[in-house]
């Protein structure tokens, strides 16, 4: 009896849920943007990253598109097409001349974000950037950028080794890396505490950084992002610092690391840094205010 | 089990009700429609004022700075063409810089600045790990109230509320805007008494463009073209006024409701008194003080850099200790790099009008107080012993050499009365 009634209760329902379904779905947003023409720069953008690989660039800020409890600023139009350029030239047109252009085509975050301002949190750190489940990068102190004279160094610091960093966070989330990794510091992830460590004492307990003691993803990533921006010399010099047993610990990780990039996406590190490399050398001569 | 299957008999009549098809419209269009009706006509009332429009803008959550004016003109292609009372790096009080704007749909049209205006979007920009909010100001407002008369919106993290009226004055903009900062420079005192009635009610201070009584309420005005409004009516011993007009001659500001009788007069009570209660830290501007201090000062930072901590010397302050709220002078110093993390080495002194005079002021050292002072070497307290030595020490205005936003006092500099080639020049960090 009790079955026949919670039928009956579940029938009416339905005819309840579905009877008032006769509206199409429209495919336009309920909400038009008003007559604002594109601009030269917006229709750059159309031909240059949406075309192309399907991305959103958003130079205009968006306060729901970042974290609400930071201040922020918005960008600068003129340092939002220099790192339009930059990131065109640097990391997108990188990776085409190392595994073509399907690879970004499939893989890249559909969205990319600029803010001017750094994200600063009261511990007295900086976000320069963050990704959001392989479908969005956003990066912070755009204004920070020398539009005329830009330096590879603070590119690299600011901007590159976030997008590397968090690209390399989608390509992980995407397919997973083996999980002897997270084995070789397993003692060592200390999460928000990592800005307590010095950068040499990070690299004496086996990690490329500071902020790679944060958490095995972290110091997964970490590693791709300094090995491709940096110079072999950076490198054994960083080895230097971390001593036997912290540099047995990084070449151990770095092993895995690009055991997985070749097996698993054929990304051959070592050309992707020549590529890179070659590329930041020559930025003084890109163009980087006009269209 | 009974009452589950009688929620659920309930539950199947509200949806056999669902369908109800005699419910009165209240509106003729959908939510939708009627915001982007409502974006495309706010947009062309903005585009409309060929002149411009005047803004009183109010950062900060607590309003503690006080409202500024910018001209705001919107351009139908999207760009918006601004200027601002207060200097920046690049552009003078009244000079005209483009960015863009956007009428957006969120819960209700939101006006947003979505590229960067360095004349606007100083209010808005962090300043760094030290100051994660910097000024505090909106760039994104809910638009409120929109007739051709005014527009009424509120800023949409802080909730400041900001007006636009349409900009008729002949004047320049740059004439316009820079009006009132003469006008400010005009009312600036280190102190004020407020008067009702002809009696003595209360002294303040003011700090941007805010009045701080010594109950620590604050009123935040902006100024006009003939004194100041207050962003909403102050009450003060049963009296309630909004609008005060400056009497130059008489050095007051005096408000202008008929029934109302307050006065706030300039420079009225003893400036030691106010400056040894400062609720404000001030830093010591190295450049700006006597060759005898800045020596002094040098000897001083080398010890701390060489005390054995690493550190990497940043500045050095008075007034309130920012961790403990004891009166201190004390040192701000970061750890091997810029950037790891902050240090204070804080020594307390008491700080006493001196007697008999309203702009004289002793320092007395009284030992080393919290964050690192008691683990350096003994003679940093060199510095601290001349200070105290030195005093009593005359309180003068000093004008900041490049203000950018300038606070009020703007600077204000400390010359030892014994040894007038003794002086320290500090600014409220505040």
């Amino acid at each position: 009896m009790k079955k026949t009634i919670l039928y009956l209760f579940a029938l009416i329902l339905l005819v309840g849920a579905g009877s008032c379904n006769k509206d199409e779905i429209n495919s336009q947003s309920i909400f038009v943007d008003p007559t604002t023409p594109p601009s030269t720069f917006d229709t750059w953008l159309l031909n240059n990253y949406t075309y192309p690989y399907n991305i959103e660039f958003k130079y205009k800020m968006e306060d729901l598109e970042s974290p609400l409890t930071y201040q922020l600023a918005p960008a600068r139009i003129e340092n939002s097409i220099a790192m339009a350029k930059l990131l065109k030239y640097l990391w997108i047109e990188a990776y085409n001349e190392h595994v073509g252009i399907d690879f970004l085509q499939t893989h890249v975050p559909r969205v990319i974000h600029l803010v001017g301002s750094g994200a600063y949190n009261t511990n007295n750190t900086v976000v320069l950037g963050t990704a959001e489940g392989g479908m969005k990068i956003t990066l912070y102190a755009v204004n920070d950028l020398d539009i005329v004279n830009p330096s590879i160094a603070q590119l690299n610091t600011y901007h590159l080794r976030t997008m590397h960093h968090e690209f390399a966070h989608i390509l992980h989330q995407t397919k997973n890396y083996p999980a002897e990794f997270k084995l070789i510091t397993v003692n060592g992830y200390m999460g928000d505490d990592w800005d307590k460590v010095s950068q040499a004492n990070a690299l004496r307990a086996g990690f490329i950084s500071a902020y790679s003691m944060k958490s095995y993803d972290e110091d997964f990533v970490e590693l791709i992002a300094h090995y491709i921006i940096n110079t072999q010399t950076w490198w054994n010099a960083q080895l230097t610092t971390a001593g036997t047993n912290g540099k047995a610990l990084i070449e151990e990780k770095i092993t895995v690391v690009k055991g997985y990039l070749k097996s698993t996406w054929n990304i051959d590190i070592d050309e992707m840094r020549r590529i890179v490399q070659e590329r930041a050398n020559n930025i003084n001569n890109l163009d980087l205010q006009t269209l | 089990m009974k009452n589950k299957l009688f929620i659920g008999l309930l539950l199947s009549l509200f949806a056999l009700q669902a369908c109800v098809k005699d419910e009165d419209k209240v509106f003729d269009n959908s939510a939708a429609d009627r915001m982007n009706a409502a974006i495309t006509s706010y947009r062309s009332i903005l585009v409309s004022e060929a002149n411009g429009w005047l803004v009183e803008y109010f950062p900060e959550n607590d309003l503690s700075m006080g409202g500024y004016y910018f001209i705001w003109k919107f351009n139908n292609d999207g760009t918006v063409e601004m200027a601002g009372e207060v200097p920046t790096a690049k552009y003078a009080a009244g000079q005209t810089s483009v960015s863009t704007y956007a009428v957006i749909a969120e819960e209700g049209p939101v006006l947003t600045f979505n590229t960067y205006n360095e004349v606007f979007h100083l209010f808005v920009e962090p300043f760094g790990a030290s100051d994660v909010d910097g000024y505090a100001g909106d760039y994104e407002f809910v638009i409120r109230e929109v007739t051709p008369e005014q527009i009424v919106m509120t800023g949409k993290k802080y909730g400041n509320k900001i007006r636009l009226t349409p900009y008729t004055d002949t004047k320049t903009w740059k004439d316009h805007l820079t009006q009132f900062v003469v006008l400010d420079q005009k009312m600036a005192a280190l102190g004020y008494n407020v008067k009702v009635n002809g009696t003595n009610v209360r002294k303040a201070v003011r700090r941007y463009r805010t009045f701080s009584f010594e109950n620590n309420a604050i009123a935040p005005y902006i100024i006009t073209t003939t004194g100041i409004k207050l962003y909403k009516p102050l009450t003060i011993y049963g009296k309630t006024a909004q609008y005060f007009t400056f009497n130059e001659a008489e050095k007051k500001l005096v408000s202008d409701e008929a029934d109302s009788d307050i006065v706030i007069e300039l420079g009225s009570p003893p400036v030691n008194g106010i400056f040894a209660a400062t609720n404000d830290s001030w830093k010591i501007e190295d450049n700006e003080c006597s060759n005898s201090f800045r020596t002094l000062l040098t000897t001083t930072k080398n010890q701390l850099l060489n005390g054995g901590y690493n550190f990497t010397y940043n500045y050095m302050y008075c007034g309130r200790s920012p961790l403990d709220n004891n009166m201190v002078f004390a040192f701000f110093v970061f750890q091997s790099a810029p950037g790891n993390a902050y240090y204070h080495v804080i020594y307390n002194f008491i700080y006493t009008p001196a007697p008999g005079t309203d702009d004289q002021i002793k320092f007395a050292y009284i030992g080393p107080g919290n964050g690192n002072a008691a683990n350096q070497p003994a003679p940093v307290t060199g510095i601290l012993a001349t200070i105290t030595n030195k005093s009593p020490y005359s309180i003068t205005i000093k004008e900041a050499n490049s203000p950018i936003i300038p606070a009020y006092p703007q600077g204000i500099q400390l010359t030892s009365v014994a040894d007038p080639n003794f002086y320290f020049v500090i600014y409220s960090t505040e």
